[in-house]
């Protein structure tokens, strides 16, 4: 567990130090252009604004894209990074002033989209549950309203009508005739989305339902990225709703900074999606690694730890259908309870045919995909091998239960019977007995002595049956054991046996009631058979020792009658038989054991 | 002598109570169960209480339980705890709880008029009574080294009816010798087995008792 703390703090080290390069690295960037006052190089549209533009916008929009193609994008964010790439891109002929104005629209009118591509892309990271699921309808509508929005403004894009085109005047007709208010008025709800998208960011960020984003893996400078970009972003369309004009102007102090802040933002998300990318890139040339190490084993190992390691997560289970439950079961045959309460695990099922064979939790923010793309064939062969184990196991589980079931209902049957016998049949011949008795004392009184000798005679026949009616019921179940523990039978048994019998019980708890109707009859069992093998003595020990009850049995007489009968009983109480030669002597030693819990 | 009969089956029930009756015996009440019983030996004031030891709830041990509260609470009323099964364990806990005043009878016992009047004096005088039968089982235990072979054929006997409860005086009137002989054959019982002498006539019943479940 220490290890795993040091291995965050490390991570978190990682992260930290890597914000700290994003910031000088997109410091760097606007110190290439002339030294000294290098906020207002933000502010002056010139070369290294556009470098910084083009470069941070590449890098997103070639993360976009490979992490799709790595299968490290979940939800799509893979093209959401591209198109706010793009709209990067977009940004530098929109904000050019001396630029082509066949370019200027479709940049300004792509340039928008970048707040809500942000917002979804936050979404698709974050996978907020529950009551967020209404978070996620409201990026999608704000993300058509932002796109209808845009394909509106491009249509309506008239190079005279815009203040900052210096150059235009000969260019493209705009395709939507609109007076100077509607665009005014599209321009503030661009603004307004803008503003709205960015706001539902910080909710994810900062609520509770962005657990997925707190996970380690890099995504730090990503939610720290999104949190500055959607800050800047808001800031600046906060401006541009202030002010009457569609874009602030240049020299504003407060409008460079706001400037260097949507820099910061990018680069940071920029170099989070990289470091994104570099962990998907590991994953995957891990589970190669695992792949080609599990193909290559001799023996069935421990899957779902092998797994654990190359994912570096050890909340990983690996499971495998098991029909006959409809359930899933580990690597050992024992039921798996999923899909468990801890919902903030991922399920990749594994399937043949249609039909699901064995299934992988991890931790929520694993892509699945970049997994499922490393599952080469000899994987699977061997996590098919793993299967048979696994379900050859449960099916010997099962197997035990229902041995131990129906052993047990047959002790409740006996018991039933014994009881039967006691409260029915006993009864009643007493009841006959006193009768007798009773018929007796007044044939007395009335001098009829050939009746009452015949009445005593009965009675004498009837009391015989009592006595065999109660060792009958005795040899069934002996209700003392029920009502009074196993040492009170034992003793009772020892009274009665053929051969001198010492027992002594350690001090225990009352065990279940079947354990110990199958240790009474065991050790009876065992005297029987010591008797007739010839036995002259018995010595029972019972104990309890660590997990186990531990029966002892020394007899002196022959050990092969004593040892068949009790195998299949033992066994099927799920108990252990060794028999140990006695010392010295002939004769012979059982030992028996039981688990309880 | 008045008793009160518990005992939860009716068909046993009305038989004891007619034997008892038979027996000279006035049965003052009857009750089914072991929670009325205190309560109306409370009221009745009987000299001995006649007990099934099943009894609901759960048909174990409610009579050693109830025999224990009146015996507590009516230290002058005698209790006797009727059984169907020969089971030594059950007469020991009874007789180790309580040593004075109580009894351990087979059911059948009942039928014998002479055996139950005199088991039910013998209570109610805070004597111990066990049935032989139950002692007859713990004489007749095999065992490897058994300390009864000291004993003689004689003292055998009187062992057997020290387990029973008798008092010295009892048994010199069964054997039909004097007081003194049987005084003497205890002493020597005791000394061969190895047994604390105790004036106390409930104890050597317990010991004895235990001595024969080893």
């Amino acid at each position: 567990m220490s290890e795993h703390g040091r291995d965050s703090l490390t991570e978190t080290a990682l992260q930290a130090a890597l914000v700290i390069a994003c910031l000088g690295f997109v410091l760097a960037l606007t110190a290439a252009g002339p030294l000294g006052g290098w906020a207002t190089t933000f502010v002056q549209p010139g070369f290294s604004q556009s470098s910084q533009r083009v470069v941070i916008g590449v890098v997103l929009a070639a993360a976009g894209v490979s992490l799709t193609l790595l299968g490290g994008a979940r939800g799509g964010n893979g093209l959401l990074a591209t198109v706010i790439g793009v709209a990067w891109l977009a940004m530098v002929p929109a904000r050019s002033v001396d630029g082509s104005d066949l370019l200027r629209g479709p940049g300004q009118a792509v340039a928008m989209l970048a707040a809500p591509a942000l917002l979804g892309l936050v979404v698709a990271i974050a996978q907020p549950g529950g009551t967020g699921r209404r978070m996620i309808v409201a990026a999608a509508i704000l993300l058509a309203l932002a796109v209808l929005v845009a394909a509106l403004r491009l249509a309506a894009y008239d190079p005279f009508a815009d203040p900052t085109c210096v150059s235009c005047g000969h260019g493209a007709q705009p395709l939507l005739a609109a007076t100077t208010e509607q665009r005014m008025l599209l321009n503030r709800a661009a603004a307004a989305l803008a503003i709205a998208c960015a706001s539902s960011v910080l909710l994810l960020v900062v609520g509770r339902q962005a657990g997925g984003m707190r996970a380690p893996g890099g995504t730090l400078a990503v939610v720290a990225g999104s949190t500055v970009l959607a800050v800047a972003l808001a800031a600046g369309a906060a401006l541009q709703l202030a002010s009457a004009a569609p874009v602030p102007a240049p020299e504003e102090g407060l409008a460079g900074i706001i400037e260097l802040a949507v820099a910061i933002g990018g680069g940071m998300l920029a170099l989070g999606l990289l470091w994104r990318m570099v962990d998907v890139l590991r994953l995957r040339l891990r589970m190669r690694r695992l792949a080609q190490d599990v193909a290559s084993a001799t023996e069935l190992g421990r899957l779902d730890v092998r797994m654990a390691n190359a994912l570096d997560d050890p909340s990983v289970v690996v499971g495998y259908w098991y029909e006959p439950e409809a359930g899933w079961v580990s690597t050992t045959g024992l039921p798996l309870e999923r899909p468990s309460a801890d919902a903030d695990q991922g399920q990749l099922t594994i399937e043949r045919g249609g039909r699901p064979i064995a299934a992988i939790w991890h931790r929520r923010d694993i892509e699945p995909r970049a997994i499922r793309k490393e599952l080469s064939s000899s994987f699977l062969v061997a996590l098919d091998n793993e299967r048979l184990q696994a379900v050859g196991m449960a099916n010997l589980r099962v197997l035990r239960a229902s041995r131990a079931r129906l052993v047990s209902e047959q002790e409740a049957q006996r018991q039933q019977v014994e009881r039967d016998l006691h409260d029915g049949l006993q009864q009643r011949l007493l009841a006959i007995v006193f009768d007798l008795r009773l018929a007796r004392l007044a044939a007395e009184r009335m001098d009829q002595s050939p009746r009452s000798r015949w009445l005593e005679a009965t009675e004498m026949l009837a009391l015989a049956i009592v006595e065999e009616v109660r060792r009958l019921a005795r040899g069934i179940y002996p209700a003392i054991l029920g009502q009074a523990g196993l040492a009170a039978a034992l003793s009772s048994l020892a009274d009665e046996a053929p051969v001198p019998m010492s027992v002594s019980v350690g001090p225990m708890p009352r065990l279940p009631q079947s354990l110990e109707a199958t240790i009474y009859q065991v050790i009876a069992d065992a005297l029987a058979d010591a008797v007739r093998g010839g036995a002259a003595e018995l010595t029972v020990t019972v104990e309890r020792i660590a997990d186990d009850v531990t029966i002892v049995i020394d007899h002196d007489g022959s050990t092969a009658s004593v040892r068949v009968r009790l195998v299949d009983r033992v066994a099927a109480a799920g108990g252990r038989l060794f028999d140990e030669a006695s010392a010295g002597h002939g004769g012979g030693r059982l030992r028996i054991a039981f688990p309880c819990a | 002598m008045r008793v009160i009969v518990a005992e939860d089956l009716m068909l046993t029930r009305a038989g004891i109570v007619r034997l008892l009756a038979e027996a000279g015996v006035d049965v003052a009440a009857e009750v089914a169960d072991a929670e009325a019983l205190v309560g109306l030996v409370a009221a009745k004031k009987p000299d001995a209480v006649v007990v099934d030891i099943r009894m609901p709830p759960t048909h174990t041990d409610e009579g050693i339980v109830a025999a224990g509260r009146i015996r507590d609470a009516f230290p002058s009323i005698g209790v006797l705890v009727l059984s169907q099964y020969v089971e030594p364990t059950w007469a020991l806990r009874l007789i180790s709880e309580h040593p004075e005043g109580v009894g351990y009878l087979l059911k059948e016992r009942v039928i014998d008029p002479a055996v139950i009047v005199d088991a039910l004096r013998r209570v109610i005088d805070g004597e111990t009574v066990v049935d032989p039968t139950i002692v007859a089982r713990l004489l007749g235990r095999r065992r490897r080294h058994d300390p009864l072979e000291a004993l003689t054929a004689r003292e055998r006997e009187v062992l057997g009816l020290i387990a029973e409860g008798f008092t010295n005086r009892a048994i010199a009137s069964r054997l039909v010798v004097t007081e003194r002989t049987v005084e003497a054959h205890v002493s020597s019982i005791f000394g061969k087995l190895d047994l604390p002498d105790s004036p106390d006539h409930h104890r050597r019943v317990l010991a004895v008792l235990t001595l024969l479940r080893t």
